[in-house]
């Protein structure tokens, strides 16, 4: 009995010794300039007593590379989807592309820490990213962006997988792979999508549970209204905006309800298991011919994984769809670069993509002012960013605040655009002219007018 | 003789079965009053209406001519009415003293809130001395500080006395306080028990089936059989009667 | 006429429709009872187990591509009740005479690391839009109508119809077969059963085998719902599926099914009925939008709250159950002063030096995860509060800090408030919903207020979360729930460092309230009720008033830390922070370490904040060897360890109810008291009965 008294002892003591040494190193692990995360290649000498600075001063600016460093989800993604790994290839691709041609006056870009923020701890390790102070620019693709807030105010150039609004909006160092767009402003998409879909009668859905979710359902009603005329009189004649997240209890109920009001084509502002879910309960009760509006689901593996669940139906896409022409934007040099790597051509990392395009113009732009403020006052004078015609013009002089419903001018693009595909045979195909795969309006109003097949370089 | 305790026609039925039966029992000022009668009577059942632990079907309890028919028990204890139990139910994380304190400061409802979170709550000079006081009384002095763990079943029976001690009880009912003690420890519990009443005053109701201690210690007995008060009366008449050996033994006649 | 025929088909119709949902709550519900009449235990795990069996065939059918067949003979029929029995005879075994709070512990930490575990060890991962098959082939796709009124698929009618099977099956096992009249004599009382020569452990394991079995089957039955497997769907469904087994006592198999049946269909049927009504009724919309998605925590609160069998529990009444030595009891800590003196001066030490470096040296970083250690550390006082001193279990400390948070971002953001006003206020708000919430569930055991409290939480997320008033409303969509730092007088906290010294003061002030509490009126009085509360009762103690005070502090504290936590963040984050899932972690590691001390709480708050970085990441190892290439390769471990590290230590919980840390203390305690008691007895004047030592329970 008495003999087992030692082990707690010294359990005790240890941990207070352990205690100890952890703080004593923490203080001097600050004086020491290695980083404390988990580095990976690239992390060249240091020549100062703190941070990296080198020759332009700037962090994580040596004399030949410029290091970035990414955050992103890669464990406990409820939805299962490829982010932090899709994103990073799309990244490391475009770097290796600019890389081949030489870099941005004689640097090359290098990725130097892809970090998994485990889903809860996007602050923290942006806090870490910041305190090692070796990225020059971070990247963040993200399902809970709670460290924007912080790498926007340590004026760290940011570039994001851009469909948190709230976080992104008024941020002038946070550059998403689209500017800021406002979730309940009418919608010229939707009443195209339904016009091209020739549907009448509409049903929106949405998750209570999410505010996002419940106003997108509604602003749906909100814009067919608006722009009933231009759609030959659809109507939304059914609208649900608190389905239970997860669908536990399926969605039979709602799908019966849209199926005596005669609903012909859903919007539905929902993940893509939800559309899962609401297209196999359709199939159920004999709505094979519904179209879907899908406005998160293009993945192909996904849709090809589904059969013919979704067959027919339109998938909106928020760049350049890998379906449309390449013509002379560099979606030839996407293709090309990651498929020399061997990686998927995926969402995440076409974004990922977009994002490296926009860090790289950034340091062009900036020229011999490269600091962290002088990249992201360099970015935010171009007026007519394309990110080499992947995506529609951006002008982030003014489109880092979401335009509003009364005022579409000052913050509105110039030109609102939507592009999309549809769903054949389990294979995405582009909607409307390929060498023009987008259907765009004037942005500085929300009246109707008949879009314009557009393509940017 | 004014009344102390007062349960008048208390009925009872589970699910059908009748528990009790009109049962009325008058416990005096001072008085030590037992309460017996063979298993599955419904002492327990009786006793338990009385405290409160059951709601009863009808009939009424009065406390010193204060109707507590409907009021909880821990009401019912803050008037007056103090208990034992079959099975000890002390805390085993206190102390012996501890267990004092506590009904003491719950007796005095002195206890704020804001008092413990300024840390003003601590044990007061005057509670410790009225809590030494009553170990003092029950021999328990040398025990203030051991954990309930170490202590004989007798001592924790004390304890339990103790405690309801502290809370200046007009009627302390006993609940088969022999249960797992010798005639010896009997005998003194029996006997502190005597001398702790001669000085406060309080009634006492004991049930147990001793028969022993219940002629030794009380003066005035009930029986209950079948959910019935059958005889009541002096202690020895009653213990004596035809109608309780019948009730403990039944009816056959010894073989001769 | 034509009109009563719509809606009548329209009622036929949602019940059919409820039905498949109504199945899978049936089968966990099933499953669930099975387990308690069984075993004794209240599994929460059972969602886990369930999921260890989908993920497993979801792994060898639609990874590896093995047929059907083998695919459930090896994830059902071998892993499930292999599981089981590894949990019978590892860890249940040794907890029959644990009280059932402290089983309930136990399951709560099993239910977090067993999916992580499973999760590891086969490199487990879900994929998007996967969806899992079912047991027969083309269950999803093969339809059929036998009413002409709705489909349901193959795999619908298979769950349906085992359900329907297993139910009549396990009341013939139970009525008519040996082995089932003796599993629950065992649950009653093994020693009884083993007097009549049953071996009461082999009974244990065989009924361990087959709960765990059902689970295994339910599991795989349940998954293809799920388009993606993610192992906290199947948490959810056990929280639901509690509401249907409570609906029979939990001792029910036929209610357990009915009720579950009868929850898909109540959810049906308002979400047919109710969208219609407020069309026409505009004051039935605010119920549209939050009843649906709360149908099964009202129902179960509900009938937690009015079935009255289910208030206070009696104590089964097992007549051998004062043959084994009754379960360890923490006796009264008689502690050497000086002991405690020179211990705290150590700790104070050893704080000081923890202070002064941090406060030189650390990077934002290290101060974000320091800051949050200490906030979270004014949140698991909360958990002191409950479980430690009132002796409640209470699983819903998420939702009260969540008050607090989003009581800070409303009142700022609308009203421009001071922070710290608000936080106040907020934390006055939690304490009354706590008191509000203890009482309609005063009468209520253990095992029953820690479901019930499970249930608010569940509510909280459901309904609560999204209302205007709360995280909801246009605000949080434009700017997101920000919430700033607060300023007081000339103290701007938007300074980390100023911050965490804030917030480090009120972790101590409220520390000190904690321990002036616990020697106080109120921490005595939880002290008697926690051992006897009829005991307490007896001497004028009065439990519902105890518990409402417990909750109403518990709530003020938790929500006072959601305030600083969402002022660290500068935002509410209320998914990654304050979730059910979140809160029921929290309770397992303070229980595990210690909710009896403020100690405890501390330790705990540093373990979540700190144990990630420091260990799993290595950073101890970089700062040992002055270089992060030298941390070693096999670092950084998964973060899941750390929930199958302090899941896994939840289980000492049950032999340890005071905690790991409280264990060792009391330990040195009476050890030091056995010295002084030996020396004493050298002593010749004295004469005293052999001090007994305390026992020790073999390990096994």
């Amino acid at each position: 009995m008495s003999t087992t008294t030692r082990p707690s002892f010294r359990l005790r003591h240890l941990l207070a010794l352990l205690a100890i040494v952890a703080m004593v190193g923490v203080g001097c692990s600050n004086s020491d300039s290695s980083s404390t995360q988990s580095g990976s290649s690239g992390t060249s000498a240091s020549s100062g007593s703190s941070g990296e600075k080198a020759a332009s001063g700037a962090p994580g600016v040596t004399d030949s590379e410029i290091k970035y460093a990414a955050i992103g989800t890669n464990s406990n993604n409820p939805l299962g989807t490829c982010v932090l790994d899709c994103y990073a290839q799309g990244i490391k691709s475009y770097f290796d592309w600019r890389n081949s041609e030489g870099g941005v006056d004689g640097r090359k870009l290098v990725l130097s820490q892809t970090i998994d923020d485990e889903l809860s701890k996007n602050q923290e390790k942006a806090l870490q990213v910041i305190s090692s102070n070796d990225a020059f620019g971070v990247f963040n693709a993200t399902q809970v962006p709670s460290g924007w807030a912080d790498l926007a105010s340590a004026g760290i150039p940011t570039y994001v997988w851009g469909i948190h609004m709230p976080e992104a909006s008024g941020k002038p160092q946070i550059f998403g792979h689209n500017a800021p767009v406002c979730g309940t402003c009418p919608s010229r998409a939707s009443a195209l999508v339904v016009k091209q879909a020739g549907a009448k009668k509409i049903g929106a859905l949405g998750y209570g549970v999410s505010q996002n979710s419940k106003d997108c359902a509604n602003s749906v009603k909100t814009s067919l209204d608006k722009y009933s005329d231009a759609t030959g009189g659809a109507e939304v004649v059914y609208t649900n905006d608190s389905l239970a997240f997860g669908l536990t209890n399926g969605i039979g109920p709602e799908v019966t309800a849209m199926k005596d009001a005669g609903v012909e084509m859903v919007l539905a502002c929902i993940d893509l298991n939800g559309m899962k879910t609401l297209a196999q309960e359709l199939q159920r009760q004999g709505m094979d011919d519904v179209v879907l509006y899908h406005p998160n689901t293009y993945n192909q593996d996904f849709v090809a994984a589904a059969g013919d669940l979704f067959q027919g139906d339109y998938v909106g896409v928020q760049f350049r769809p890998f379906e449309a022409d390449a013509g002379d934007s560099s979606l030839a040099q996407y293709k090309e670069w990651m498929g020399k790597n061997g990686y998927p051509l995926t969402e995440l990392a076409m974004v990922g993509w977009i994002n490296a395009d926009e860090a790289y113009t950034g340091v062009k732009a900036a020229g011999s002012n490269l600091t962290r403020q002088g990249v992201i006052d360099a970015t935010n004078q171009l007026t007519d960013y394309t990110a080499g015609g992947l995506i529609p013009s951006t002008d982030w002089t003014r489109q880092h605040t979401i335009q509003t419903q009364d005022d579409p001018a000052t913050h509105g693009a110039k030109q609102a655009c939507t592009s999309m595909v549809k769903v054949q045979d389990g294979k995405f195909e582009m909607v409307g002219d390929p060498s023009k795969p987008w259907y765009c309006w004037p942005g500085q109003t929300f009246d109707w007018s008949e879009p314009v097949p557009t393509n940017f370089e | 003789m004014s009344s102390v305790l007062k349960v008048t026609e208390a009925k009872k039925k589970f699910a059908g079965i009748v528990a009790l039966e009109d049962v009325s029992i008058d416990i005096g000022q001072g008085e030590r009053v037992g309460l017996i009668g063979p298993n599955g009577a419904g002492k327990t059942t009786f006793f338990n209406c009385m405290l409160g632990v059951l709601r009863m079907d009808g009939g009424t309890v009065e406390l010193e001519g204060r109707d507590v028919t409907r009021l909880p028990v821990y009401e019912r204890a803050r008037l007056g009415i103090g208990r034992t139990f079959q099975r000890i139910e002390l805390f085993p994380e206190s102390s012996v003293r501890d267990h004092l304190l506590v009904a003491e400061r719950v007796r005095r409802r002195t206890g704020r809130l804001w008092k413990d979170l300024l840390g003003l709550g601590r044990p007061t000079a005057e509670e410790l001395q009225r809590a030494d006081e009553v170990l003092e009384l029950l021999g328990l002095s040398h025990l203030g500080d051991q954990p309930i763990e170490r202590l004989s079943l007798g001592q924790c029976r004390l304890v339990e006395v103790g405690r309801a001690l502290m809370t200046e009880p007009k009627v302390l009912l006993l609940d088969e306080p022999s249960s797992g003690l010798d005639r010896a420890e009997t005998a003194a519990l029996a006997l502190t028990l005597k001398e702790v009443q001669a000085e406060q005053g309080f009634s006492i109701l004991l049930v147990d089936h001793d028969v022993e201690l219940v002629a030794d210690f009380t003066t005035r007995s009930y029986v209950l059989d079948f959910g019935r008060m059958i005889l009541e009366g002096p202690t020895r008449d009653v213990l004596a009667s035809p109608e309780v050996r019948a009730a403990y033994l039944g009816n056959l006649e010894p073989t001769p | 006429m034509v009109m009563a025929a719509g809606i009548g088909t329209d009622i036929f119709r949602a019940f059919l429709q409820g039905a498949p949902p109504g199945g899978v709550y049936a089968l966990i519900a099933l499953g669930f009872v099975l387990t308690y009449k069984t075993s004794g235990v209240f599994n929460l795990a059972f969602g886990a187990q369930a999921y260890v069996s989908a993920a497993m065939y979801f792994k060898c059918r639609t990874v590896w591509g093995w047929p059907i067949l083998p695919s459930f003979i090896v994830s059902v029929l071998i892993l499930a009740p292999a599981l089981g029995l590894l949990l019978e005879r590892l860890i249940f075994r040794y907890l029959r005479t644990a009280s059932a709070v402290a089983k309930l512990v136990v399951t709560i930490g099993l239910s977090v690391a067993i999916p992580n575990l499973f999760d590891i060890i086969l490199n487990f991962k879900a994929i998007a839009g996967r969806t899992p098959e079912g047991i027969v082939s083309n269950g999803a796709n093969v339809f059929y109508d036998p009413f002409g009124v709705y489909q349901f698929s193959r795999n619908e009618l298979v769950t349906m119809g085992i359900a329907v099977v297993a139910t009549l099956g396990l009341l013939a096992l139970f009525r008519f077969s040996a082995i089932g009249l003796q599993m629950r004599a065992v649950v009653e009382s093994p020693r009884m059963t083993e007097l009549n020569g049953v071996a009461a452990d082999r009974v244990s394991a065989f009924a361990w085998g087959l709960s765990s079995l059902f689970a295994g089957l339910a599991g795989v039955l349940i998954a293809p719902r799920f388009n993606t497997l993610a192992a906290a769907d199947f948490f959810y469904l056990v929280v639901v599926a509690i509401a249907a087994a409570a609906i029979g006592r939990l001792v029910s198999l036929p209610w357990a099914l009915v009720g579950g049946l009868g929850l898909g269909v109540l959810t049906a049927l308002i979400n047919t009925f109710l969208p219609r009504w407020s069309d026409s009724q505009t004051w039935l919309k605010p119920l549209q939008d939050n009843l649906a998605p709360a149908v099964p925590f009202v129902v179960l609160f509900i009938t937690l709250v009015f079935v009255p069998s289910l208030r206070r529990a009696k104590e089964q009444g097992d007549p051998l159950s004062d043959v084994d030595p009754p379960a360890r009891t923490l006796g009264a800590v008689v502690r050497d002063r000086r002991a405690t003196v020179i211990t705290s001066l150590i700790g104070f030490g050893v704080l000081a030096v923890i202070a002064l470096v941090v406060f030189t040296r650390a990077d934002q970083r290290w101060l974000f995860l320091i800051t949050q250690a200490a906030v979270l550390g004014t949140i698991f006082l909360s958990i002191t509060l409950i479980t430690g001193l009132a002796g409640q279990i209470s699983l819903c400390q998420g939702a009260f800090a969540a008050i607090g948070a989003f009581t800070v971002f409303q009142m700022v953001s609308r009203w421009g408030t001071s922070v710290i006003v608000a936080a106040l206020a907020g934390a006055v708000i939690a304490a009354v919903v706590g008191a509000v919430l203890s009482l309609p569930i005063r009468k209520l055991g253990g095992v029953w207020t820690a479901i019930a409290t499970l249930a608010f939480a569940y509510f909280f997320d459901a309904v609560i979360v999204k209302l205007p008033f709360a995280g909801g409303g246009q605000a949080s969509l434009i700017t997101g729930t920000n919430v700033p730092r607060p300023v007081i007088g000339p103290f701007d906290f938007k300074d980390d460092r100023a911050f965490l010294v804030l917030c480090v003061i009120v972790f101590a002030v409220i520390g000190v309230l904690v321990v002036q509490l616990r020697a106080g009126t109120f921490g005595r009085m939880w002290v008697a009720s926690r051992g006897s509360e009829v005991g307490a009762e007896s001497i004028g103690i009065s439990p519902a008033k105890l518990r409402l005070v417990a909750f109403a502090l518990s709530a003020f504290v938790a929500a006072l830390g959601g305030a600083l936590m969402a002022m660290l963040q500068k935002n509410v984050n209320y998914g990654t922070n304050f979730s059910p899932f979140v809160a029921l972690f929290w309770v397992v590691l303070v229980v595990t370490l210690s909710s009896r001390t403020v100690q405890g709480a501390a330790m705990a708050a540093a373990s979540f904040s700190l144990f990630d970085a420091i260990l799993l990441k290595g950073a101890i190892f970089a700062w040992l060897f002055r270089g992060a290439d030298r941390i070693p390769g096999f670092l950084p471990i998964s973060p899941k360890w750390v929930f199958v590290l302090f899941g896994l230590g939840a289980v000492q919980y049950a032999r340890h109810p005071e905690g790991i840390l409280e264990y060792s203390k009391r330990r040195q305690a009476a050890r030091a008291l056995e010295r002084r008691e030996r020396k004493l007895a050298k002593e010749p004047a004295v004469i005293e009965a052999p001090a007994p030592t305390p026992t020790e329970e073999p390990v096994p």
